[in-house]
């Protein structure tokens, strides 16, 4: 038919399929690189090619991980869960209610909350660690659950997205014929502003949670107690061990192995709520 | 002022705890912070990134019920287990047993944090090895307990070498002729390697030159990193790198393993704790490697240097002193603790009479040639004065950071070294210590 | 500042006593802003407060400083060892040149995927679209560890096969480069697709007529729509930029060519946690915050005048 049209179409259909595949490509073969090596033991780690399988050793090196040092990495396990998990839930509400608040009420000090909110989002958390820090050894909580739980709570961010939401998906009149019908504004806020700001709560939630899960300067400074540690900060420490002891080797890479595979398999199941809450946070 | 404000935000912090806990709903995380358990034992508190220590310490908590020993394992000592003990005495939380090794007992010392013991540990003052013992009495006063010691030698592949007819070297000058024949008999293979990376290291092969980097003279610090010792030895192993006889990457990296077990590296200038490593790390070379001692400056006046070795100190905040000190005595005198360690690692206690056990339970099936502990109490004997200095561990991390231009030729390690000086002089006065430059007169 | 808690029954009062909801509205909005304000003032403007209050004391021993060491007010005279350290202009500038080189290199990367998959040939969207996004699933630690190996000789294959050595001095900045490249550039390309997603078809179905092709439309129509969603990534990786600590923290396990004060972060981290000079700590800290938050403020102010 229409042959050298259709040859430069194919052409470039080929051109951006192949730039597409490469991407992934580079995306994807580091991770295949750590499940290949999580199922090696410390020998076949440095002597068999880097994607090549060697023996199976994936459940002895499992077995290992979950044995060592009396069960810790059980403990890290749980705290990253308890760390990421109650503190995105908690920092959404918050985020959620202090945006909405700012988007749709008048308080004294609304503007002023809102610069410093902006403020916030610009102040590195690297260059709040030391502070936090300092302040917390004043205090005498550091190396205590909530020297890392608190501040990870303050998402200066999720409140400018959870204001954007609440201003995009919460129409004005909705709110007024609330308040006609005597409702309060703390239960409007529940009852009704909450529900509509859902895709966008859950997007706060869900990246918090990444945040949380991914952190890894505050626990540093903050705890000395293996068993508060989170997975990142567990398996950095025992990284820093294999130049003595390399048979640390496969413990930290099947470690981050588990430290990956639970939010690659999130993110592809809750593939749909987060892509629709970036669309919405992205208008903004 | 300063104490005022400093309430009100801690009421504010825990009105803020307050709300967490509230949606946290019982989560059980808070420290539990009582000093006795429910049958009546003290409860010690003990920060130690030692391989092994839990087993100790479930060892001496079954043995006995009066003392009750919580461990943390915390990061090894510069990835970050010194700065968590130096912060947690700067913030008032500091365990009551810490762990210390010989080069951090200074610094350590320098944050006020620890208990003077000279009198506890009077009585034991003729069982350990006297290098190991002067390691934790600086100014004639003790403040740690010693553990273990780690005097450095040579390990080297006992049969390439016999097939190759290369002697095994006494001296450095007898190094360098080895690290020759090494690199004949096969090209891709080196004698050894020159951690560049790792200041400890370059430390124990000055204190087997006889040239400490620090006195103490009076009430000041003499701080002679560029001595006349140092500048030897960096000029030494500057020609080797030169002349392409050694490698210079760091040790126990995977790569430096697979060097070893491939014949790439025949040799490894190690501390005790090496013996360890190769067992661990290459377990398939067993009948291949020997120990024999460290090469010499001078026949006549044998030397080597220590690479390492752990002693815990006692928090000078803290309650319960006299427990932690029986845990201390107990881990360092008792003969049932390098009998559990023999399980896991091979240990070369600092208390003799445990070293005597620990020659008779670790099994010596690895090494070909002469017994490990006959080579290694011949090293501990033959270690010469040396004083840390109260910037030890920050020197090590400068050492790395200047040695790091070297595998470029952006700079050399006599250069370096100098940098190193001037660094550490500054260093030392900007903090407020009596300094002064160079040897002793 | 007492209330703390949303008080459960609230609503309940409120409607129960309706004749005076406006003395209510007052107080719910402070109730539901109150949490975060509280936040906010404990764990960012009560600790920058606090470090600005440290950094204006040093500790000095005496002697041979075995009696501990005891605080002195030095003024601004930790803010001028800072600025005076050279290694702390050397991690200024390893940062600066990283930036230099990821900025530009993951953001456009990032837009090149996503103008490519908004074209109107692609197939299999979703799936390129996640495996892109994936590694930003994976914290930076293990990220670091990852990729460290890779590097490593005889472990990795990356050694054999680049033409320089990853982990030499001139390799690392490539390497870190590279790490943070990875980690970032899917989740910029999802930003920037989602963005390109809600441009108006018509307006491209216009320009399509209008006889233009895929890229020129890509450059003249659709870049310009997503301007302000750039803006916004550029500004978040400008200070993540400065932040940079985790991926050189990693490979010093791996190689000499990260120095402990390899970037401002880690030169922070060394003051405190190795050196234990809080006051310099806290000095390089304030001034860390004080760069990002400036230069932020100049990225924005461009994008202002930009979009105008």
């Amino acid at each position: 038919m229409n042959a050298p049209r259709g040859t430069s179409r194919w052409m470039s259909k080929s051109v951006v399929h192949t730039l597409l595949l490469i991407a992934a490509l580079y995306s994807v073969l580091p991770l295949i690189w750590l499940f290949t090596s999580a199922t090696k033991n410390v020998g076949d780690f440095s002597t068999t090619g880097a994607f090549e399988l060697g023996d199976w050793n994936l459940w002895s090196n499992l077995g290992d991980l979950f044995a060592e040092e009396d069960g810790v990495f059980l403990d890290w396990v749980r705290n990253s869960l308890l760390y990421a998990g109650l503190g995105a839930v908690l920092g959404a509400l918050i985020c959620a209610a202090c945006g909405y608040a700012i988007a749709k009420l008048d308080f004294p000090g609304r503007r002023a909350l809102f610069a410093v909110t902006l403020a916030g989002v610009l102040v590195p958390t690297t260059a709040l660690a030391l502070p936090l820090y300092l302040l917390a050894s004043e205090l005498r909580i550091v190396d205590t659950f909530w020297a890392v739980f608190i501040p990870l709570l303050t998402n200066p961010f999720g409140v400018y997205l959870a204001r954007a939401y609440a201003e995009a998906a919460v129409p004005d009149e909705v709110l007024e014929a609330a308040r006609v019908d005597g409702a309060g504004e703390l239960r409007t806020f529940f009852t009704i502003a909450l529900p509509m700001m859902r895709p966008g709560v859950v997007t706060v939630l869900l990246f918090q949670f990444v945040g949380i899960w991914n952190n890894f300067f505050l626990p540093l400074v903050m705890l000395t107690d293996p068993e508060l540690f989170p997975m990142t900060l567990g398996l950095f420490q025992w990284s820093s061990r294999v130049s003595q002891f390399p048979q640390y080797s496969p413990l930290v890479i099947t470690g981050s192995l588990l430290a990956v595979v639970p939010l690659v398999i999130a993110f592809i199941v809750l593939q749909r709520q987060w892509r629709s809450g970036l669309a919405t946070g992205s208008v903004k | 002022m300063a104490q005022h404000t400093g309430w009100s935000r801690r009421a504010l912090l825990r009105a803020s705890a307050g709300t967490a806990a509230f949606a946290a709903g019982g989560v059980g995380l808070a420290g539990c912070t009582s000093s006795t358990t429910a049958s009546g034992a003290t409860r010690v508190t003990l920060w130690s990134w030692m391989t092994g220590m839990d087993q100790y310490v479930a060892a001496f908590n079954a043995a006995q019920n009066e003392v009750h020993v919580d461990l943390s394992v915390i990061a090894a000592g510069l990835s970050g287990g010194y700065a968590q003990q130096t912060n947690a005495i700067k913030a008032h939380n500091a365990p009551d047993i810490l762990h210390v090794e010989y080069q951090g007992l200074i610094q350590i010392l320098a944050t006020g944090g620890l208990r003077d013991l000279t009198a506890d540990m009077a009585d034991l003052a003729d069982g350990y090895s006297p290098a190991a013992w002067r390691s934790v009495r600086p100014d004639g006063r003790t403040w740690a307990v010693p553990m273990d010691l780690a005097p450095m030698a040579l390990y080297y592949r006992k049969d390439l070498f016999d097939q190759h007819g290369i002697p095994v070297p006494r001296d450095w000058r007898e190094f360098t002729d080895a690290a020759e024949l090494v690199r004949e008999a096969d090209a891709d293979a080196r004698l050894t390697t020159f951690p560049l990376n790792d200041g400890s290291f370059f430390a124990g092969m000055c204190w087997g030159a006889g040239d400490p980097w620090w006195r103490i003279e009076g009430d000041t610090w003499l701080v002679n990193v560029a001595g006349e010792g140092t500048l030897r030895t960096a000029e030494f192993w500057q020609e080797l790198m030169d002349a392409d006889l050694v490698r210079n990457g760091g040790t126990g990296t995977q790569d430096w393993i697979a060097g070893m077990h491939e014949g790439r590296l025949w040799g490894y200038l190690g501390a005790a704790w090496g013996v360890g490593t190769l067992k661990k790390s290459i377990p398939d070379d067993t009948g291949r490697w020997a120990v024999t001692a460290m090469p010499v400056w001078d026949t006549n006046r044998p030397a080597n240097g220590v690479q390492g070795g752990t002693a815990f100190g006692i928090s000078a905040e803290s309650e319960v002193a006299e427990a932690a000190m029986t845990f201390l005595r107990w881990l360092s005198t008792d003969p049932e603790v390098p009998r559990i360690g023999a399980a896991f690692t091979s240990p070369f206690p600092a208390y003799l009479p445990n070293r005597d056990v620990a020659r008779e339970v670790v099994p010596d099936d690895y090494f070909i040639g002469a017994p490990v502990y006959d080579v290694l109490d011949e090293a501990d004997a033959r270690v010469p004065e040396w004083t840390w200095g109260p910037n030890a561990l920050g020197l090590f991390s400068s050492v790395a950071d200047s040695f790091g231009g070297v595998s470029t030729g952006g700079t050399t390690i006599p250069a370096a070294v100098r940098e190193v000086q001037e660094a550490a002089v500054s260093t030392m006065r900007d903090r407020g210590l009596s300094v002064r430059e160079g040897g002793a007169a | 500042m007492t209330i703390v808690t949303p008080d459960p029954t609230g609503g309940k009062t409120q409607k129960d006593t309706a004749p005076r909801p406006r003395r209510r509205s007052r107080l719910a909005p402070l109730v539901l802003a109150a949490p975060f304000a509280l936040l906010l003032l404990c764990t960012v403007l009560v600790p920058i407060g606090y470090a600005l209050y440290l950094s204006l004391f040093t500790e000095r021993l005496s002697g041979l400083g075995f009696d501990g060491p005891h605080d002195v007010f030095v003024w601004l005279e930790n803010y001028a060892d800072v600025l005076g350290d050279a290694a702390f202009r050397e991690s200024v500038g390893n940062v600066a040149l990283y930036a230099v080189i990821h900025v530009p290199l993951m953001l456009g990367g990032a837009l090149v995927l996503a103008l490519l998959l908004d074209g109107a040939t692609v197939r299999l969207r979703q799936v390129w679209s996640l495996a892109v996004f994936l590694p930003y699933a994976v914290p930076g630690v293990i990220a670091g560890l990852i990729w460290a190996y890779l590097y490593s000789p005889n472990i990795g294959p990356l050694n054999d096969v680049l033409p320089w050595d990853p982990l030499g001095s001139n390799g690392v900045l490539p390497s870190i480069v590279n790490m943070a490249t990875w980690q970032w550039m899917g989740y910029n390309m999802i930003i920037f697709y989602t963005a390109l997603r809600t441009v108006p078809r018509d307006v491209l179905e216009a320009s399509t007529v209008d006889g233009a092709g895929p890229i020129r439309t890509a450059l003249a129509i659709k870049v310009p729509m997503i301007r302000p969603t750039m803006f916004v990534a550029l500004v978040f990786t400008v200070i993540g930029s400065l932040q940079l600590f985790t991926e050189p923290l990693v490979l010093r396990s791996f190689t000499t060519s990260v120095t402990s004060t390899w970037t401002p972060s880690l030169y922070v981290y060394e003051a405190a946690f190795i050196s234990n000079d809080y006051g310099r700590a806290a000095a390089a800290s304030l001034l860390l915050a004080l760069a990002s938050a400036l230069l932020s403020a100049l990225v924005m102010r461009l994008s202002a005048r930009r979009s105008r």
